[in-house]
């Protein structure tokens, strides 16, 4: 016996190395694979972290500072928030950023809030009363500017019209500003005045998230209702907060980098996702195809190059606009197209394997047809089969884009999911003098979808068979 | 120079078995492999005659050794036989059965016992298995794979059988010189204990001294084991070294059939006369004196149906001695010289030579 | 028959060539130094890895420098140092004086060229002749290498012709241009017997015809047999014995040629002879060998061998090998002159 007992030179390792393994080591050495690697392993770590990370940033990618509307990337301002339904007892209805917090103090404009009620009787004033006040006068003058009174109803809601000059004097007819009205009747007028220069603090005081009192300007209240707008300064536990844009905010005055995270999260799941289905589908269709041979494999391409003909394009926007635009159908609809090509070339490669001896051996071994398919023939197809993948899904991503862009966007929980295209067509219509909004979504697409480019192309040459194994 | 004896006796003329009944009989067969043309209804439009009526016998413990050149049909004979592909007419018998007709768990049940070695080092394994798996394969197929400690002893000891250190258990093919590779190969064909052993040109593709190996190593288990085996090569003077008997096969048919020393001593077809003259000697004294036959022309294409004999457009004797063109007109059969009924020849002026 | 006293045609002397590969250095010839005569035919035998290949390709500087490279040595044809030709003027060597063909003839012949194009545009590279002349001239080639019709056949596509015939257009193609030399690298490897017969008597039958020199390279040692007047034999980038083949085939010197020719198979052999395989792999070159490379295979091995580098030495009666030992009839002698005792 020869061999058993001489070295033949080769190491003495136990384990064999695979060819994933010496295709790895081939791929570690191409700078350029490995840079897009890295590139596309930070985008999709951010992009699945979209969330905290827009916890950090303090916004969300649906809430819109609108009163800020579109600002250039590293814009700062205080972090404006509605603050509604904060109740004492109850769980803090504000951002992440402020629930670790044992105390927030919300400065708000100072308003003044004067309201008078009005009767009169057969058309002729009765009383004035001033409500937040109690005691009557005889008349009252209303200027104009913008310090206007506007009718309330009985739950404080403003109805009606906004008065601005009126003089109102007991036992005067109702004048004409307040329009047709009964013979007698009442009406309550609220007037808002900004105080100049005035600060009302509120303080929530939080425990572990949980709302434990409420201040007014010091004063306990139950509940408080304030409207973004009004707030100046927010302090939690005595540090200002305040929001700062990285790069920028869009028309409705979201955050532009949260909201390409969020952008990407969709097209990069829509890429991974429709090139799954496609992978699943071809490479199994392929491979029936290939390894059938003859009437069958003639039949099953047949019918690829049918589907080939159909403008896919079109398929897709119908397939969309038809059967609804929920995210499931863009899956299928986009990798309902990728398939034909993957199942081309795994059928090309399958027919050129079965050519391979070790095919006739696994028969000659007794194995099934189907056993021969799925343990030898295609795992030989993986090598191209991952490069054809990784060169698919940026097509897809494309794909998806270009369907964005003609506005074709999927909704899922009624809202309108934003994906790169998306937002890119959102930075085309915003014209140049706001760049930032179409720079920005476009770099992390193309940063992206050329990393994975580069990526398919060094695994093309790590996977190459010439290399492969020959000593 | 000739080393100590290693125990590689070579075969002797005559097997203990020479008399005893055959393993497995081939009768007339046929392989044709059709070409179609069109696109949506296929019709035929011409045929690839690769194996037109092959008949031979194989008894146990015997080599046979089937030689032609390229496009002679040996290897297309091998796998028509081992049903790789089924046989356009013809008759395998095996054990009693007709393989022809058996297909599915039959057939597969009559596997074990005919294997097959194959010539391309680098494409008969698959490249992304371990060493473990290929052998283990066909153990698995049949039920026959224990599992753990055990699995791993029964591909051992196999892998010991052919020759392989069994620590490079784990390894992929890719980590193995050529000839490691084709032992491997002869692993893997002993694992279901088979009778019969088609070795399709199983050293062709090694380096020469890396041959000399494979066949000690093919000899050795025949001789340990009691196997049969096909042996196809085009490398005469090793079939010669491994060979019971040898057919010569030209364009789909046996021309010549004889034990080995008949057919070396005694040829007597004009193309295996041309076959043994090409083949080289090292050493120059004899190669200046020899005179060869040159064949003229080329291989004729396997596609075309002739009446008469295939070789009769190259063949020197016909141009001497066929006054009325029989060779042209009248196929010549397979049949037995006059004093050895064992050494059969294809040839109507076979004794004019 | 070699002619001696004429100038050589060809001579290596000391040729070192390295790659450098992902694994490392790889030696694939360490010193290498032959002659080959006018109207002689050299055979240069070896397994795979042993080097004559990439040895005879680096006359005609056909290796890839990056990632090979010459090292040292030099090549003198006719005198005149191949290795420092610039590449304008080594591309009017390579198939005008010095012709080479290959194993598989689809290396030279472009799929999608007629073949009268393609020998045509040899002739007219390397000469001065028209078009119409060069035309005439292949046809002559051809018709040399034994084409049938060649007239009629000139026109076609290398695709339309068999493998044999295809060879005999490459071999008409590296003639046309009437070299000095020819180096063939395996060219009948591929090729069925009797094909082979066919080619080698035409190779044979056009050395004779034109006197031209032949280095033949392959690992068929009866090929060389039939073929050549001398004969080198290498091992892991090295010659290990070169002597006429008469005398190489009667009276191997180097364990490596004995034990080669007895694991080779013969027609002739008697009954029983027991095919000897060399035990074990060839080297793998990764370092310039040190000591003798056959040495882990050799049965006859002594600690020296594993120590220091046998040289190619000549013994008493002038044939050169490099062992530190010789054998005759089985008995080990020592390597007499020449080398250490």
């Amino acid at each position: 016996m020869s061999d058993a007992t001489n070295s033949e030179g080769t190491q003495e390792i136990e384990q064999g190395v695979s060819l994933y393994a010496d295709a790895w080591r081939r791929l570690k050495k191409n700078k350029m694979a490995m840079t897009s690697v890295v590139i596309i392993t930070v985008m999709g770590a951010l992009c699945t972290l979209a969330g905290p990370v827009a916890d950090w940033v303090g916004v969300s990618p649906t809430y819109g500072f609108r009163w800020i509307r579109a600002q250039a990337p590293g814009f700062t301002h205080v972090d404006t928030l509605n603050l509604s339904g904060l109740t004492v007892g109850s769980e803090a209805n504000v951002r992440e950023r402020y629930k670790g917090a044992s105390e927030v103090v919300f400065e708000t404009v100072d308003r003044e809030i004067k309201e008078f009620r009005l009767t009169w009787r057969r058309k002729k004033v009765k009383s004035i009363s001033m409500t937040l006040g109690a005691k009557p006068v005889d008349e009252l003058q209303i200027e104009g500017g913008d310090v206007y009174w506007q009718e309330i109803d009985a739950d404080g809601k403003p109805i009606g019209e906004k008065i601005f000059d009126a003089a109102l004097k007991k036992k005067d007819p109702l004048p004409e500003v307040f329009g047709e009205r009964e013979r007698s009747g009442v009406i309550v007028f609220r007037q808002v005045r900004e105080v100049p220069d005035g600060v009302r603090a509120y303080t929530v005081k939080l425990d572990d998230g949980q709302v434990t009192s409420l201040l007014d300007n010091g004063e306990p209240i139950e509940e408080i209702e304030i409207e973004g707008r009004i707030v100046k300064r927010v302090l939690a536990d005595g540090v200002e907060q305040t929001i700062t844009h990285p790069l920028g905010t869009d028309l409705s005055g979201r955050d532009l980098f949260v909201r390409i995270l969020y952008g990407g999260r969709i097209s990069l799941l829509v890429g991974l996702v429709a090139t799954f289905v496609s992978l699943l589908i071809g490479v199994v269709y392929g491979a029936i195809s290939g390894y059938a041979g003859g009437r069958v494999d003639a039949l099953l391409m047949a019918i690829v190059d049918i589907l080939y003909g159909i403008p896919y394009m079109f398929l897709v926007i119908l397939l969309l606009v038809n059967f609804g635009q929920s995210i499931l159908m863009l899956f299928f609809a986009l990798g309902a197209v990728q398939w034909l090509t993957m199942a081309r070339i795994v059928r090309g490669q399958v027919l050129s394997l079965k050519q391979k001896e070790f095919v006739e051996a696994a028969r000659m071994s007794g194995s099934s047809p189907a056993s021969i398919m799925f343990k030898h023939l295609i795992p030989n197809t993986l090598g191209i089969v991952v490069v054809y993948t990784t060169l698919t899904v940026p097509a897809v991503i494309l794909q998806e884009s270009f369907l964005a862009f003609i506005g074709l966007t999927v909704e899922w929980e009624g809202q309108s999911l934003d994906s790169w295209g998306a937002l890119v067509k959102a930075g085309s219509d915003a014209g140049l003098t706001r760049s930032w909004l179409l720079v920005w979504p476009s770099l992390a697409m193309a940063v992206t979808l050329f990393g994975m480019n580069f990526l398919g192309d060094g695994l093309r040459d790590a996977f190459d068979p010439q290399q492969r194994g020959r000593t | 120079m000739s080393g100590p004896n290693n125990g590689h006796g070579a075969p002797s003329a005559t097997p203990a078995s020479e008399h005893s009944e055959p393993l497995l009989e081939v009768k007339d067969l046929h392989m044709h492999f059709p070409v179609y043309e069109g696109i949506v209804f296929q019709r035929e439009v011409s045929r690839i005659r690769a194996v037109n009526g092959v008949s031979f016998d194989l008894r146990p413990g015997e080599t046979l050794g089937l030689v032609g050149e390229s496009g002679c049909g040996k290897s297309t004979t091998a796998r028509a036989t081992l049903q790789l592909h089924k046989p356009t007419s013809g008759q395998v018998l095996f054990d009693g059965r007709d393989l022809c007709q058996l297909h599915g768990a039959e057939l597969r049940a009559v596997r074990r016992d005919l294997q097959m070695i194959f010539q391309d080092p680098y494409a008969s394994l698959d490249p992304r298995w371990t060493v473990a798996s290929i052998i283990a394969e066909p153990l698995r197929n049949y039920g026959l794979a224990r599992s753990g400690h055990e699995l791993r002893e029964q591909i051992s000891e196999l892998m010991l059988t052919v020759g392989l250190n069994p620590s490079f258990i784990g390894r992929y093919p890719h980590e193995f010189s050529g000839g490691q590779r084709q032992r491997i190969g002869v692993a893997r064909a002993l694992a279901l204990e088979p009778k019969v052993i088609f070795c399709d040109e199983p050293v062709s593709a090694l380096d020469v001294s890396v041959q000399a190996q494979i066949v000690n190593l093919l000899q050795e288990l025949q001789e340990r084991l009691g196997l049969a085996y096909v042996f196809i090569a085009h490398d005469i003077a090793v079939v010669r070294h491994l060979s019971h008997r040898v057919a010569i096969m030209y364009l789909g048919r046996i021309v010549e059939i004889a034990d080995r020393d008949s057919i070396y001593g005694e040829t007597r077809h004009p193309y295996s006369k041309a076959l043994l003259g090409a083949v080289p000697i090292p050493d120059p004294k004899i190669e200046r004196k020899r005179e060869r036959i040159l064949l003229e022309g080329n291989l004729p294409s396997p596609g075309d149906a002739r009446e008469g004999c295939d070789f009769a457009s190259r063949c020197a004797l016909r141009k001497r001695v066929d006054s009325d063109d029989r060779c042209h007109t009248e196929r010549p059969q397979l049949l037995p010289l006059a004093g050895d009924p064992t050494h059969k020849v294809a040839c109507h002026y076979h004794d004019q030579d | 028959m070699s002619e001696q006293g004429a100038q050589p045609v060809l001579e290596l002397d000391d040729l070192h060539v390295r790659f450098k590969t992902d694994g490392g250095l790889v030696h694939a010839v360490n010193g290498v130094s032959y002659v080959v005569n006018e109207g002689e035919a050299l055979g240069v035998v070896g397994e795979s890895g042993c080097g004559k290949s990439v040895t005879n390709m680096t006359v005609l500087r056909l290796i890839p420098t990056p990632p090979g490279e010459v090292s040292s040595g030099r090549i003198n044809y006719r005198g005149t140092n191949l290795l420092e030709l610039s590449a304008k003027e080594i591309r009017k060597v390579r198939g005008g004086k010095i012709a080479m063909i290959f194993q598989d003839p689809m290396t030279c012949l472009n799929p999608f060229l007629r073949i009268s194009k393609q020998l045509t545009e040899a002739i007219l590279l390397h000469s001065d002749m028209t078009p119409e002349q060069a035309r005439q001239r292949a046809i002559e080639e051809l018709d040399r290498v034994g084409i049938p019709d060649p007239a009629g056949r000139i026109d076609s596509y290398p695709h339309e012709f068999s493998g044999g015939m295809r060879q005999r257009v490459m071999i008409a193609m590296a003639l046309c241009t009437d070299p000095d030399l020819l180096i063939a690298d395996e060219p009948t490897t591929a090729l069925d017997v009797t094909i082979q017969a066919q080619i080698l008597d035409v190779l044979r039958r056009l050395q004779a015809e034109k006197g031209m020199s032949l280095v033949l390279i392959t690992h068929d040692l009866a090929v060389v047999a039939g073929m050549c007047s001398r004969v080198v034999v290498m091992y892991a980038g090295r010659i290990v014995e070169e002597a006429p083949v008469d005398d190489l085939f009667a009276d191997p010197r180097h364990p490596y040629t004995s034990a080669l020719l007895a694991s080779v198979p013969r027609l002739d052999d008697p009954l029983g002879r027991h095919l000897n395989p060399i035990e074990g792999l060839p080297p793998k070159l990764a370092e310039e060998p040190t000591s003798c490379a056959f040495a882990p295979r050799c049965p006859h091995a002594e600690d020296r061998c594993r120590r220091e580098l046998p040289p190619l030495a000549p013994d008493a009666d002038g044939r050169l090998h490099a062992c530190f030992f010789r054998f005759k009839d089985g008995e080990k002698l020592p390597h007499t002159d020449g080398g250490q005792a």
